[in-house]
């Protein structure tokens, strides 16, 4: 497989302010990227320096083998984009919005027609004649995964893809993102909903200091989270960190935590809780959550930051 | 080509799907500019060509500010950039649609003013036909400078509001070096038309570098 996104030593500052320094990520062929960090980490400015909307002040980006700053309409036609506005003409209905972005990206209207009929013909925004600004919002999010999908592009760029829509759109956005890794399709998905991350991402990088950092991989998972079902006494976080290390945290009744050495480490946590008077109800692995790697990582640097702070 | 005819296209739509009230705001502009040029035009001075020069500025301005401003604002711009079409082809559609909109009141506000200043005071025919048409060169002109100055202080100013300002100050200054050369030898308001188009192509050429660089997306503050 070769890497659909490439980047070596990003750097980016708006004036004074650094906002990316020598970050790198490889996004390989077929695979689904999903990027997170807090408010103000840089995201959408990576995103828009993928895009070719923003220029590297420094470093290599390589998007489909091209530096996105050339500008060429081409690699455009080849990605499909969604940011967080949806980016559609208000006065235009659905139709006329699909038709100007399929003729803006050389499929024919033929096409597009036969991709909505089967993909779109059971939502509420197909042969809806209205305006567009007078859709919901969930609605015209839906319209914008529609113009991403047109003549299934090589990568898509998701900035937030997931907000507004109802669970039926989810579910329907879900089997359009399958549909295009069947194509081969590669993704880059930001999101603050952790759940849009746990459900399409491979792999997940964290924002964080100016700088992208590796956290798992969807491979990973599951012999790195454990979960424990039992009471919120914080001296099992004790016990839990002493045994596996790490920042266990309490969330929705259970203690989640990870462990690299999962073999050897749980058997022993058990028998320490259990000799410590703890009422295990349920000890398990956390298969496909990179939702609670993820907390602990904010959490983690919640903490660092705190002990700088007071240092 | 036919990408700059599929922007247009599409900004035609925008327009022609907008609010009523927007048509008979133009409708009543046409029809008021028309009295002013028309009852102005009667001595043949210079208070006709200004009010037509600043008409332009008033409507090519307003376009603009649909065109590249609210665009900007919505984010529109941004998913257009990345969807398939060009940079200039973006550029030239837009500047287009301003154009020929622009163009299509002015001359409009002209035939108005023609067919008021007849009910009004009829001047000689010879008179009418001559001052028409160098005002057509001259909106022509016009126009051009001011879309093009608009697309480019779109993008360059933090603040959009200001574009009418800006328009304003350029054709004033250009007006205000034609009275002056003009006391003392007569000139033609068609080279004033012509300096307004040199200075156009200056302000297109600025645009498209300005469009090809990344304060395309810089946030709109108003």
């Amino acid at each position: 497989m070769s890497p659909v996104v490439s980047v070596k030593n990003l750097t980016k500052a708006f004036g004074r302010h650094t906002i990316l320094e020598e970050c790198a990520l490889v996004v390989e062929e077929g695979e689904a990227y999903g990027l997170v960090g807090l408010n103000g980490a840089g995201k959408t400015t990576l995103i828009r320096l993928l895009l070719g909307v923003l220029r590297a002040d420094k470093g290599e980006i390589a998007v489909l083998g091209e530096n996105p700053w050339r500008h060429d309409a081409l690699l455009h036609r080849r990605m499909g984009v969604v940011l967080d506005h949806d980016g559609l003409w208000g006065n235009l209905t659905f139709e006329q919005n699909m038709k100007i972005f399929a003729a803006a990206k050389g499929v024919s209207w033929s096409a597009s027609l036969s991709y909505m009929e089967e993909y779109w013909s059971r939502t509420n925004i197909y042969n809806n004649r209205k305006a567009v600004k007078f859709f919901s919002r969930g609605q015209r999010m839906q319209c914008a995964l529609c113009r991403a999908f047109l003549g299934w592009p090589d990568l898509y760029f998701f900035d937030e893809p997931a907000v507004a829509l109802d669970v039926d759109a989810y579910e329907h956005f879900k089997s359009l993102v399958m549909a295009a890794r069947k194509r081969g399709a590669s993704f880059l998905i930001s999101s603050h909903q952790l759940d849009t991350i746990d459900d399409f991402a491979d792999r997940v990088g964290m924002l964080r200091e100016k700088r992208l950092i590796e956290l798992a991989r969807k491979a990973e998972q599951g012999n790195r989270l454990w979960s424990l079902e039992t009471d919120d006494n914080p001296r099992w976080a004790t016990i839990i960190r002493e045994q596996c290390g790490g920042a266990p945290a309490f969330v929705e009744g259970e203690w989640q935590f990870e462990s690299t050495h999962a073999d050897t480490d749980i058997p022993v946590l058990i028998k320490r809780l259990a000799g410590a008077g703890c009422a295990i109800r349920k000890v398990a692995p956390i298969v496909r959550d990179f939702s609670v790697t993820i907390r602990n990582e904010y959490r983690r640097n919640a903490a660092e930051e705190l002990h700088r702070g007071v240092t | 080509m036919s990408q700059c005819l599929l922007v247009l296209r599409k900004e035609w739509l925008n327009f022609v799907r907008s609010d009523k009230s927007v048509f008979f705001i133009y409708l009543f502009l046409i029809i008021g500019w028309g009295m002013l040029l028309a009852t102005m035009n009667r001595g043949g001075s210079l208070g006709s060509p200004l009010w037509l020069v600043f008409f332009s500025v008033i409507i090519a301005a307003n376009f603009s500010g649909t065109v590249f401003v609210s665009e900007r604002m919505s984010g529109s711009l941004e998913i257009l950039l990345t969807s398939g079409l060009s940079r200039g082809a973006i550029l030239w559609g837009k500047m287009m649609f301003v154009i020929i909109m622009t163009l299509a009141v002015g001359v409009a506000c002209i035939l108005a003013a023609s067919v008021l200043q007849r009910f009004m005071a009829p001047p000689e025919i010879a008179s009418v036909f001559y001052f028409q048409w160098t005002y057509v060169a001259l909106y022509a002109g016009a126009t051009f400078l001011n879309t093009t100055s608009c697309a480019c202080f779109s993008v360059w100013l933090p603040n959009p509001r200001l574009l009418h300002f800006v328009n304003i100050a350029l054709v004033g200054c250009i007006m205000a070096g034609y009275v002056a050369l003009s006391l003392s030898r007569p000139l033609s308001l068609f080279l004033v038309a012509f300096v307004m188009s040199f200075v156009g192509i200056l302000f297109a050429w600025l645009a498209r570098r300005a469009f090809e660089s990344e304060r395309i997306i810089k946030p709109v503050i108003f």
